[in-house]
């Protein structure tokens, strides 16, 4: 026990209570002092992200947005103000609404089909197979090539007239579909050639969930007797819900974004058959030299994607069953 | 607060922002009434049209008098027809030649889509070549839009004589009294034919002279079981058909448009060729269908027996055919209503960037009129296929080492520059080209398909022409 009487002891006592009951105003300020320099050490980490965020995400969304409103040529150094007369053109042109049919078939097969094919290569590659790091590998390669570079090989595979599966389909006695002359069959081309290009991605993610997924759930399965098929769709693709809310989130956002195989294969046509919205954007712009109305696609391709993602979000992960 | 800070910076930055020069207004609508335009006005030498020039040195005869060509320049090339080696190696041989400029060859995009689209996006960054390459659907544009010199003052301070271009070619770069381009690439549309096919069909070794006569062969073609898809291959729309399709609509007495009129596409004669197209369909029972990619790689591998393509590609399809192939060329046939003048311009000049300065525009100038010289020009027409642009060019040597080239040297005087709707109204190429799509592979009654595209090419004109005309 100290001794109070000393006179070191008198001294700190008083200290002691000040430190220990602060004015409320005194604790304010030190709280808005730490707060301020804390605050200050955020900014200064924050700020190159934010100007750098401002100046490459938000600045083309708002020029975006700002010529939208008006009536300019490319290459041109004036434009005319139109208001929303961009947006009453591209709403009551009838080849609107084919863009947009295009872009939701497109949007759906692409995503449906590289999602199913690729859950089941995962589920053929989660086996014990020989040669299984190689088989990921091969099966990821398409995903790493340029969209160009797959464009031009299967240009000439799908080539009616001396591509290879047109020869396979003439050795069974068939006449090739006119790939490049008809919508419908146009479309189904660039699809094939999406899903194919994106096998490798859903398989490899669907891979990483599978072998992530808990034994003893699956082994409970087992030993309740339930069949493979019964397992896949009461046991695995529920766990895998995590996987597939992901993966149905970049799949959309990838396929609503994509060009480079549709410009390499069809140029958007024939007779806009693969004209996504996207792709109309590059078009009004850069072949019909109509900027303004170009970035009237744009925003809408952008409001298409946000509306999305946010009721994806907001909703259906709800769903979404969590380990 | 992140948004906030965001979206204040994305204020500035859009106040801080560049872009056109805005002025309100409506776009413009209503039927078009013929204006100035290409080739409006005759020449009257070294008379700019004035308009933004604030590179340019100045319109008159000493505009580039005191300036000093710059010590480097870039020129932009698709190198049309397989020409890359040989342009490298004469910009070396330029570069060799003298000491004054360095030409930088840039390439640009693998065809002329390709280099007007970079082009066009450089021009909104400032940072543009001296040189580019412009295409017959691109340049128009381009001088609309005040982004390129005109030829005559820059020809005057380098001392070259302009009359040494083969006049049609050169007249095509005519605008308000000013030429905007130098011809370089310069093509025609030709007919190939595969001369062993003619012969097993009992066919004359030469092209046919009309279209009915085509109808002709093209059933003497299927009939020879000559293990084709068909006698003759139309090109894509997206590729360039409404180019060659000028042809057959010169040859039924029609036109895409009339300078800016552009009734004339709804007009009896593309109606009635267009409904004579469509009947040369397979489909339809007739010997003709659609490429998938190119008709002359069609023609090299012997997948039809004829087509129609452009001068430039006389060496490739000898390249990609079989050995002992036998490559016929031919001028245009015509049609019921005219024969003669009925084979389209087209190809591409070289044209000097308004906003690369007076110094560059200079030295651009003094290897353009190098580039082009008659040594030069054979040099290009004989490694390419594409005509001689120099009217001083020995075309005898380039005959000696191309023959087929002969025949698009005799269609030069049998030329006639292209309607406007295709050339000059941007996209105009693409639309045209849909609208014959659709009567050859859809059915479509042409009528009807021909008033869809007056309507599109009619928005076009409103929206990307009209406001600039003056």
């Amino acid at each position: 026990m100290p001794n109070m009487s000393t006179p070191g002891a008198v001294a700190i006592r008083p200290k002691a209570t000040r430190r220990s009951a602060p004015s409320s105003w005194e604790r304010l300020r030190h709280a808005w002092r730490r707060y301020h320099t804390e605050y200050l050490i955020f900014l200064a980490l924050m700020a190159p992200n934010l100007i750098l965020i401002a100046v490459f995400v938000y600045r083309p969304l708002f020029l975006n947005i700002y010529y939208s409103t008006l009536n300019w040529s490319l290459g041109s150094s004036t434009a005319i103000r139109v208001g929303l007369g961009n947006y009453i053109e591209w709403f009551t042109d009838p080849q609107s609404w084919t863009v947009l049919e295009v872009t939701a078939i497109f949007t759906v097969v692409t995503v449906g089909g590289s999602m199913v094919l690729g859950l089941a290569l995962a589920l053929v590659l989660n086996e014990k197979i020989h040669f299984a790091a190689f088989a990921r590998a091969t099966v990821f390669a398409p995903y790493v090539l340029s969209g160009v570079g797959v464009g031009l090989t299967w240009l000439f595979i799908f080539d009616p007239a001396y591509g290879v599966l047109g020869q396979i389909i003439r050795s069974f006695g068939g006449t090739s579909p006119q790939w490049y002359l008809s919508s419908p069959w146009a479309l189904a081309m660039v699809m094939i050639v999406y899903v194919w290009k994106n096998l490798g991605y859903t398989a490899v993610i669907y891979l990483a969930g599978l072998q992530a997924m808990s034994q003893e759930v699956l082994e409970a399965a087992d030993v309740d007797g339930a069949s493979s098929t019964r397992k896949l769709f009461s046991v695995k693709l529920p766990l895998l819900s995590p996987t597939t809310m992901f993966l149905v989130v970049t799949l959309m956002l990838s396929s609503l974004q994509s060009f480079d195989i549709i410009q390499i294969m069809t140029q958007g046509g024939p007779f806009g058959g693969t004209t996504t919205l996207m792709y109309e954007v590059y078009h009004d712009a850069f072949v019909n030299g109509r900027v303004g109305y170009s970035s009237t696609a744009a925003v809408i391709l952008f409001v298409i994607l946000f509306v999305m993602t946010f009721f994806y979000m907001r909703f259906v992960e709800r769903k979404v069953t969590y380990q | 607060m992140l948004q906030v800070g965001a979206a204040g910076l994305g204020a500035l930055a859009l106040a801080a922002c560049g872009g056109p020069t805005v002025s309100s207004g409506t776009t413009g609508s209503g039927s078009t009434a013929a204006g100035p335009g290409p080739g409006a006005s005759s020449s009257s030498g070294g008379s700019s049209s004035g308009s933004g020039a604030s590179s340019t040195a100045s319109s008159g005869s000493n505009a580039y008098a005191g300036v000093t060509p710059a010590k480097t320049i870039d020129f932009w090339s698709d190198h049309p027809g397989g020409s890359g080696p040989l342009e490298t190696e004469l910009v070396a041989a330029y570069n060799k030649s003298q000491s004054e400029t360095v030409v930088n060859l840039v390439t640009a995009g693998k065809n002329y889509a390709d280099i007007a689209q970079k082009f066009q996006t450089a021009l909104a960054s400032n940072k543009v070549p001296a040189l580019v390459m412009v295409s017959d659907v691109w340049w128009f544009s381009y001088v609309l839009n005040n982004n390129m010199v005109p030829i005559e003052p820059l020809a005057e301070a380098v001392g070259l004589d302009m009359s040494i271009y083969n006049k049609t070619f050169y007249d095509d770069y005519l605008y308000k009294g000013s030429h905007w381009a130098v011809p370089y690439a310069r093509s025609t549309p030709l007919f190939y034919y595969n001369k062993a096919h003619f012969a097993k069909a009992g066919l004359p070794d030469r092209a046919p002279k009309t279209w009915d006569e085509m109808d002709e062969f093209g059933k003497k073609l299927m009939a020879a079981n000559l293990g084709t898809q068909a006698a003759y291959n139309w090109a894509l729309p997206t590729n360039y058909i409404a180019w060659y399709y000028q042809n057959k609509a010169w040859g039924w007495g029609g036109e895409y448009s009339n300078q800016w009129d552009l009734s004339p596409i709804v007009g009896q004669g593309m109606i009635d060729s267009l409904t004579w197209a469509a009947k040369t369909m397979k489909t339809r029972g007739g010997w003709a269908g659609m490429t998938s990619n190119s008709q002359s790689n069609d023609l090299a591998a012997e997948v039809v027996s004829t087509c129609l393509d452009s001068t430039g590609t006389i060496g490739s399809i000898g390249k990609s055919a079989k050995p002992g192939f036998q490559l016929g060329a031919g001028p245009l046939p015509g049609g019921p209503k005219a024969t003669d003048h009925v084979c389209p311009t087209g190809g591409a000049g070289i044209s000097i960037s308004q906003k690369c300065g007076p110094d560059q525009q200079l030295a651009a100038m003094k290897f353009l009129a190098w580039l082009t010289n008659a040594e030069n020009s054979v040099k290009f027409s004989a490694s390419t296929g594409y005509l001689p642009v120099n009217t001083k060019a020995d075309t005898a040597t380039l005959i000696a080492k191309t023959p087929l080239i002969q025949v698009a040297i005799n269609q030069l005087d049998h030329l006639r520059s292209q309607d406007w709707a295709r050339v000059f109204i941007t996209g105009g190429d693409q639309i045209i080209g849909n609208g014959i799509g659709e009567v050859l592979l859809k059915n479509t009654d042409p009528a009807t398909a021909m008033k869809t595209v007056q309507g599109q090419l009619q928005t076009a004109y409103n929206q990307n022409i009209k406001p600039h005309l003056s």
